[in-house]
């Protein structure tokens, strides 16, 4: 401690050694917390097309698209340890080859800030709901999900699936659409 | 440009006297630059300005150019190499728990605004407050932090001297064998 350097060592690495301590105590009070809220899905519109898929082997496969509804209420999510939140709209379903398939279809980066309580209407999906096949054809169940992925600041990011959830039949032939 | 004194002889209480009136001193004004007093004589006729500026070049090429600033960049260093930055021990003590408890303070501080405005950049920006604070509080040596200052011993007498002197010689002697 008796040269200038020393002394501005000794606080710098005790500075940041408080700083780890502090970051750790905000992992911890909100490590437990339940991170789930209510979601509330409709499906307006559905249509079915075949077409050559151009993400796998160049055979013609379906190709759906949704027009949905979301509202989600996420106030209670947020708190000083989440720097933002990732929504996503998932599709399950099963086939004759696959048990469970599961498609993104749409997502959104809520940051802390931004106006928590979604409530969205006619938002076409974003990305393609390819099926591996045929299966998509006249399938009773296709299931949507709104999950979302909590970014803290310091900590473990968990993935919550919302409350809410939607089945939808796909129609039986191609190029009709069906509103619901 | 601005006039900068070029030695300390070009700065006499005389020509500070009659500088001052118009706000800028001349070497040619001092007596102390005597090799360009003779050269300045036979332009009396010019303006003031004129015989302010030439005699610089005159400097220049009689004098060799010693200084080019106030006090040049080794003179500085030994100056700032000669400022203290010691302090004793009792001081140092003082120092340490002043940063530490100022820092744990501004954590706590910090960590408590942050839980409770939601916003855990608050918590960051507080600490880093502290460590500033402290950085200012605590790395320049203080007058508070020397008083308590070291006794030396006193200096050792000759005659213990001159026998180390003569220890060390025998002990060359028997190396060199």
């Amino acid at each position: 401690m008796n040269t200038l350097l020393s002394r501005a060592n000794s606080l710098f690495a005790f500075t940041l050694s408080v700083m780890a301590a502090l970051t750790l105590g905000c992992i911890l009070t909100t490590a437990f917390k339940d991170r789930s809220a209510p979601v509330s899905l409709k499906v307006s519109r559905v249509l079915l097309k075949k077409v050559e898929d151009f993400t796998g082997p160049r055979k013609r496969s379906d190709l759906g698209f949704i027009t949905f509804h979301i509202s989600a209420d996420l106030e209670k999510t947020f708190d000083w340890n989440v720097k933002q939140l990732f929504l996503y709209l998932s599709a399950e379903y099963s086939t004759k080859s696959n048990a469970v398939n599961q498609v993104v279809l749409w997502d959104k980066i809520l940051l802390r800030g931004e106006n928590p309580k979604l409530d969205l209407k006619d938002v076409k999906s974003k990305y393609f709901f390819f099926d591996d096949g045929h299966g998509l054809k006249g399938n009773r169940n296709v299931t949507l999900t709104l999950s979302w992925q909590v970014i803290p600041i310091a900590g473990i990011l968990p993935l919550v699936t919302g409350s809410g959830r939607v089945s939808v039949p796909f129609p039986d032939s191609y190029e009709i659409a069906t509103a619901f | 440009m601005r006039w900068i004194p070029r030695t300390l002889g070009d700065v006499s209480p005389l020509a500070m006297a009659r500088g001052g009136a118009r706000g800028r001193l001349c070497p040619s004004d001092t007596s102390a630059s005597g090799a360009t007093a003779v050269g300045l004589r036979g332009s009396a006729g010019r303006p003031r300005y004129a015989r302010c500026r030439a005699p610089q070049t005159v400097l220049l090429k009689n004098r060799l150019p010693l200084l080019c600033c106030r006090s040049s960049p080794p003179i500085m260093l030994e100056h700032l190499s000669s400022l203290p930055t010691q302090m004793d021990y009792k001081g140092q003590k003082l120092a340490e728990q002043m940063f530490q408890g100022i820092i744990l303070f501004s954590a706590i501080v910090g960590f408590i605004y942050g839980y409770v405005a939601e916003q855990f950049g608050w918590t960051v920006y507080i600490v880093m407050a502290g460590f500033a604070f402290s950085c200012l509080l605590t790395l320049p040596p203080w007058p508070i932090y020397r008083r308590h200052p070291l006794k030396w011993l006193p200096v050792q007498d000759l005659g213990t001297e001159d026998k180390k002197s003569g220890d060390r010689k025998v002990k060359r002697h028997a190396k060199n064998n």
